[in-house]
């Protein structure tokens, strides 16, 4: 029973995988956005983990940082109703767009800092800068994703550890996932040494307070 | 995380109600420990006070 239940989640990652995988990615990156591409396998597990944990069925979801799309699409190929991809680079905006009209999917797109974007939702999936060139560079992703929604999930650098466990508190939030993986980053410019570097990251999910029992009354 | 925490967890799999074990507490915080579902029979550990509910093969 739970091999097989196992089996067919391995198998829906995968597809998922495959078609994350065909996106245009960055043409022409700004470094200080640190503008990375979520690798299609981490962002295929994420979403399925998501999709198994709240679900996406049904669902308003925001991408806060949607670069060229990935994680919006994936959520919107799993099945949520509405999704909004905020993104202040226009050319990182052009780029989703082309990719989703390519999927003939519906997503907004919308050229926007996030700290400008105001919409509530029912959760946010954001994978914000790490805050490698500029420390605090994921700060205001954190803070806007919980006031716009009661279940965020999110990646960042494990070395931020403290500075997320304690902001994640100021904010009357809770983490209940975390995960540390790797995160894989191609070298995109030239002040990258390697090819390809491993980054630390770590998965979160973070919960408001205010949030009860939701989990278990669906 | 706080003991009260686990009333708003489920299993990710199965959606099961999860059994809190704790192996080192602090006031009402959980600083070591696992929340165990016993309907799939799986593990979720806690570690420096932080739960991890992810399915076991979350990244293979």
């Amino acid at each position: 029973m739970r091999n097989k239940k196992f089996n067919k989640i391995k198998m829906k990652k995968k597809q998922l995988e495959i078609k994350l995988q065909k996106l245009k990615g960055y043409q022409n990156p700004i470094p200080g956005l640190e503008q990375y591409l979520t690798p299609a396998a981490l962002a295929s597990a994420i979403l399925n983990y998501i999709n198994l944990d709240e679900g996406f069925k049904g669902k308003k979801v925001i991408d806060l940082g949607s670069g060229t799309g990935t994680l919006a699409i994936g959520a919107k190929l799993l099945g949520a109703e509405k999704v909004v991809g905020v993104e202040k680079d226009p050319d990182a905006i052009k780029i989703a767009r082309e990719n989703r009209n390519r999927l003939d999917l519906d997503i907004d797109y919308v050229n926007l800092d996030v700290r400008e974007f105001n919409d509530e939702s029912d959760l946010v999936i954001q994978n914000p800068p790490f805050g490698s060139q500029k420390k605090g560079n994921d700060r205001p992703f954190i803070e806007k994703s919980l006031s716009i929604a009661p279940i965020v999930y999110s990646i960042h650098k494990t070395e931020s550890r403290n500075f997320i466990e304690k902001f994640i508190t100021e904010l009357d939030a809770e983490i209940c996932v975390r995960k540390k993986t790797g995160f894989p980053i191609e070298r995109t410019f030239n002040f990258h040494e390697e090819d390809v570097k491993k980054v630390n990251v770590d998965f979160y999910k973070f919960i408001r307070n205010q949030t009860k029992n939701r989990l278990k009354n669906e | 995380m706080k003991k009260e925490l686990k009333e708003k967890l489920a299993c990710p799999i199965c959606k099961s109600e999860l059994e809190l074990r704790i192996d080192e507490e602090e006031d009402d915080e959980v600083k070591e420990g696992e929340l165990h579902c016993p309907n799939c029979d799986n593990d979720y550990p806690i570690e420096d006070g932080i739960p991890n509910l992810l399915p076991p093969d979350f990244e293979s």
